[in-house]
């Protein structure tokens, strides 16, 4: 299964990235949210995982995008803004899951494996 | 006399001699500045394979499902090489310090413990202390910083002498990073402090506070006893954001304050306490 990570912090992107090799999954990484999109686009994945604050492009809209496509696959989303006003317009834009650092990789692979499944 | 002398001065000779001591410093300013510039280069590109390998090193770290597995890993020979180089010299550690740090802000539960466990089989709390002794306040500053992230045995002590420090990053990071350890304990340690709390900071320490349960209505009435009026001001913020009801008496004693900052501050405060408690019963 694959799974695209859109992550600007490296070290972030990478523990989650080896978190979900490590559990059996296919990972591709985004560093931006523009290359999220023509990742979502070119790869496919049946499951994204993004961050809200990137460059380029926002985490939300990279929802908004996802949900408004042909291929309508769950949506993670996980940020440092745990405001209820993000988390509203986050759900609101379609995302199946909301989750706030500090977070634990354990907890997100559960998260992971529950939309999977 | 002159025109000899202008002559003998600015013949040709003399011309291409000045010329070539001209070019000479040039060409020797040229590489001196070249040499500078592959110097920084080769310790940029060093700065970013060592970023990469703690990368790497902290995020494998972070994924091990339990303490058993993170010694196997730490115990293996190409991380405890990788451990080595990453200690190497003072800058590296302290490049190894600002990763697992930038990992504490991001991680919990067994992820942020490993985490804080690597810190600590590191020896890094010695660097720490060493940029301590340093003269530069930001070295200061992120030292106190690190110190609080990484729950150090001794940070309470560390963090306490420089609460009250000259500048106020410093404090600042001293002042949180107390309140980190200890929550709203940690405000106990403000009670003698003399220096200003500037506005940022206030704000600073009510969002590390929110982190906390809130109990502790016997040290906002401490706080509001004080000379210093900044640690007054501190109060009734926490007071305004927590509805303490039960310091109404408090709050309206400073209303015959010496400071007219303090007594605007208290009579605002007071109303909407009131406002609050007619709401409610």
């Amino acid at each position: 299964m694959k799974i695209l990570v859109a992550e600007d912090e490296p070290l972030m992107l990478k523990t989650i990235a080896l978190k979900l090799k490590k559990d059996g999954y296919d990972v591709i990484t985004a560093e931006d949210g523009k290359s999220a999109i023509e990742k979502i686009i070119c790869e496919s994945p049946e499951l994204v995982i993004t961050d809200i604050m990137m460059p380029y492009v926002s985490g939300l809209e990279i929802v908004s995008h996802v949900k408004n496509s042909e291929r309508k696959v769950p949506v993670i989303v996980l940020s440092a803004m745990g405001q209820e006003k993000t988390v509203l317009e986050a759900f609101n834009l379609g995302a199946d899951d909301y989750m706030t650092k500090p977070f634990s990789p354990n907890e997100l692979t559960i998260r992971v494996r529950k939309l999977t499944s | 006399m002159y025109p000899f002398l202008l002559q003998a001065l600015f013949n040709s000779h003399h011309l291409v001699l000045a010329m070539t001591v001209f070019l000479c410093i040039i060409m020797v300013l040229v590489l001196v500045i070249m040499s500078m510039v592959i110097i920084a280069q080769y310790r940029q590109r060093k700065e970013s394979r060592l970023k990469e390998k703690l990368d790497d090193l902290v995020s494998e770290i972070s994924i091990c499902e339990d303490r058993g597995e993170f010694e196997m890993l730490i115990n293996s020979d190409p991380v405890k090489q990788q451990l080595r180089q990453i200690t190497i010299d003072h800058k590296s550690s302290l490049q190894t310090i600002r990763k697992l740090a930038e990992a504490t802000v991001s991680l919990k539960g067994i992820a942020l413990e490993l985490v804080v466990l690597l810190y600590g089989r590191l020896s890094l709390n010695r660097v720490i202390y060493k940029e301590l002794s340093k003269r530069q306040w930001h070295r200061k500053a992120h030292a106190l910083q690190a110190l609080a992230r990484f729950k150090d045995d001794d940070a309470v002590e560390i963090l306490r002498k420089y609460i009250n420090h000259k500048n106020i990053h410093v404090r600042t990071e001293a002042q949180v990073g107390l309140v980190r350890l200890k929550g709203f304990d940690g405000l106990n340690d403000l009670l003698y402090m003399s220096q200003s709390i500037s506005e940022w900071q206030q704000i600073c320490l009510l969002d590390e506070l929110s982190f906390h349960q809130f109990s502790h209505v016997d040290v906002l009435k401490r706080m509001m006893q004080v000379h210093n009026d900044c640690i007054i001001l501190l109060a009734l913020r926490i007071a305004e954001t927590h509805f303490c009801l039960e310091l109404c008496s408090d709050i309206d004693d400073l209303s015959g304050h010496p400071s007219e900052k303090v007594r605007i501050a208290a009579g605002v405060l007071q109303a909407k306490l009131n406002e609050e408690e007619v709401l409610w019963s």
